[in-house]
């Protein structure tokens, strides 16, 4: 039997919100996938830290176009601390290096602190934040600021030659996401072993509206924009760039169940 | 090291879980064939058919039938759904304002021994003081009449009055007001409707986030709804294979909490849920989801309590002899 699907190798981490799609629980219209090892730069699907991405942009690099999915994302003034005496810290990321050095200088705050995973339990460290979650959702409230951390990215050639390809994508990761979301209140078993986490997405609700981890150009533009703002300004890049030109052009997607 | 056992092993989708299914995790020297079905219909054909050779099973059907002598299913303390049940209970807004107010009244059940109604049942008591015996219970299929239980209720005390209902469903009882209540699982779409819209059926806990809260402080349980346990002729064939199920899904469960932990990549797209744990570390240690008899003893004799005072088992029957076959081929005791 023929199989006419265009094959494709996708490199992920293991993604909670993707894994009905390495699963195949939720089909990818018109593609056979082969899942490959995190990391694999050269998968026709895979990520990048969305430092690395705008900054090839804007080197003129379009050899991989991002879809905007954005599976690593987190608030950062939990990461941020500020060191005494001798300080053993891994090498900060990038990307949340960005966000930091930015937005503690938007706030004429001294910036040189030192960046590392919250609750790093690092030596000679303390956290710049006491009550950091507190703080990341005032932020939040005020900004509409949600850091992204990666982009997923997809060989432009690819998408050049099937004029679907970049929709179909998108809409796979999207359902995954909304069905990920409802196993957090699936009342017939607990789907992840976090006691109450239904009254945790709740409380998420209230900070961060109904999709707490929207995908889409739109829901994300403030960050975006904001994350180009702090790389011009940090030099990572030479000037601002519009952030509809970094994305492949999607199709939204509509659930006919939402009785459209 | 002998053949590895072939065997079915029937169990839901879980974060915590999907890596031993997957076989990212694999179970030691063990061929395990995975099965995945609606979770009534795996419970069901595990208790009455013993179509597989492990199932995730009710935890109070378990329980039950491990108190009446049953021998033929062998549990390991491994725990994929735990819910606290205080939103599962659904009253008639006109008549019950409060949850003392279903004292005395009628409330429909979709069997005795199931998990959820157990725990509810149990909240009520040790948060309102309403017993089994406050309230006359109306047992039946939720929308579909005439559903019977898999098994049923053995030493129901005298004064606990169960009503089976065959000819209508508890929902339509609810509605017209034959019923005061209901609790059930998941709830009907007429009374999903009716909760989004403020209609006359309304949760019993509008604030369910507090009422868990509440309970969980005042417990330290987490409630259990299933438990994993195997068809006694796979574990006489192998008796080191309970062990060995343990331990995979143990380290499924480690490497949960290790991916909630990392924060870049996001494993695990849950803003600020370091929080939340911290938050129930006071009233639940610092495994807040732990498997096994002892990290689970506070929440086990919780258990067996409400089995006890509900008349599913009788009073001799205690913590350690829900898992015996799994502490005696482990070290825990």
């Amino acid at each position: 039997m023929s199989d006419s699907r265009v094959p494709l190798t996708i490199a992920l981490a293991a993604y909670s919100h993707a894994y009905e799609l390495r699963s195949g629980a939720v089909g990818l219209a018109g593609i056979r996938p082969s899942f490959v090892e995190e990391g694999a730069a050269d998968a026709d699907v895979h990520e990048l830290p969305l430092a690395d991405y705008v900054a090839g942009r804007a080197d003129g690099d379009v050899t991989v176009t991002a879809l905007p999915v954005f599976l690593s994302r987190g608030f950062v003034h939990s990461w941020i601390y500020v060191g005494s005496g001798h300080v053993s810290a891994p090498e900060p990321d990038r990307t949340v290096a960005i966000y930091v050095r930015g937005l503690l200088q938007e706030r004429g705050e001294d910036a040189s602190v030192v960046i590392a995973p919250p609750r790093c339990g690092c030596a000679g460290l303390r956290p710049r934040f006491e009550r950091a979650g507190e703080v990341e959702r005032e932020y939040y409230a005020q900004t509409g600021v949600f850091p992204i951390f990666r982009v997923v990215v997809v060989r432009t050639e690819l998408l050049d030659r099937y004029r679907w390809l970049a929709s179909n994508l998108y809409r796979a990761f999207e359902v995954a996401r909304r069905r990920y979301f409802a196993r957090l209140e699936d009342i017939r078993g607990s789907r992840v072993p976090i006691p109450s986490v239904a009254d945790h997405l709740m409380a998420l609700r209230q900070s961060l509206g109904y999709d707490v981890w929207p995908y889409g150009l739109e829901p994300n533009r403030a960050t975006l924009e904001a994350f180009v703002r702090y790389a011009t300004e940090q030099a990572l890049i030479s000037g601002p760039a519009d952030v509809s030109d970094l994305f492949a052009r999607v199709e939204p997607f509509v659930d006919v169940t939402d009785g459209v | 090291m002998s053949k590895p056992p072939r065997f079915t092993f029937a169990i839901s989708s879980y974060d915590h879980v999907n890596d031993v299914v997957d076989g990212r995790i694999p179970i030691e020297n063990a061929e395990p064939l995975f099965i995945r079905l609606p979770i009534p219909e795996m419970f069901r054909r595990f208790v009455i058919a013993r179509d597989w050779d492990v199932s995730e099973m009710s935890f109070v059907q378990y329980g039950t039938l491990r108190a009446a002598g049953e021998r033929g299913i062998v549990g390991i303390p491994v725990f994929p759904s735990r819910l606290y049940r205080q939103s599962a209970i659904f009253v008639r807004a006109d008549r019950i304002t409060a949850p003392e107010d279903l004292r005395g009244g009628r409330i429909g059940i979709v069997g005795w021994a199931n998990s959820a109604g157990v725990w509810a049942r149990g909240a009520l008591s040790d948060m309102h003081g309403i017993a089994a015996a406050d309230v006359t219970w109306y047992q039946g299929g939720v929308e579909r009449p005439g559903r019977a239980e898999v098994i049923g209720p053995r030493y129901v005390p005298d004064d606990v009055k169960i009503v089976r209902v065959t000819d209508r469903g508890i929902e339509e009882m609810l509605w017209t007001g034959d019923l005061d209540g209901i609790i059930v699982p998941s709830p009907p779409a007429s009374v999903e409707a009716s909760i989004s819209s403020g209609g006359l059926i309304r949760l019993l806990y509008e604030d369910f986030p507090a009422a868990e809260r509440a309970y969980r402080d005042q417990t330290g349980c987490v409630p259990i709804m299933h438990v994993v346990a195997l068809d006694r002729a796979l574990f006489e064939q192998d008796p080191d294979i309970a062990r060995r199920l343990y331990e995979a899904l143990e380290r499924a469960r480690v490497e949960y909490f290790a991916s909630l932990a990392q924060r870049c990549p996001t494993l695990v797209p849950i803003p600020w849920v370091d929080e939340h744990i911290e938050s129930m570390r006071a009233a639940l240690g610092n495994e807040v989801w732990p498997y096994g008899v002892e990290a689970n003893r506070p929440t086990l004799e919780t258990y067996l309590r409400y089995l006890r005072d509900q008349g599913l088992v009788d009073g001799g029957f205690g913590v350690d002899d829900l898992f015996p076959e799994w502490q005696a081929v482990t070290d825990e005791r």
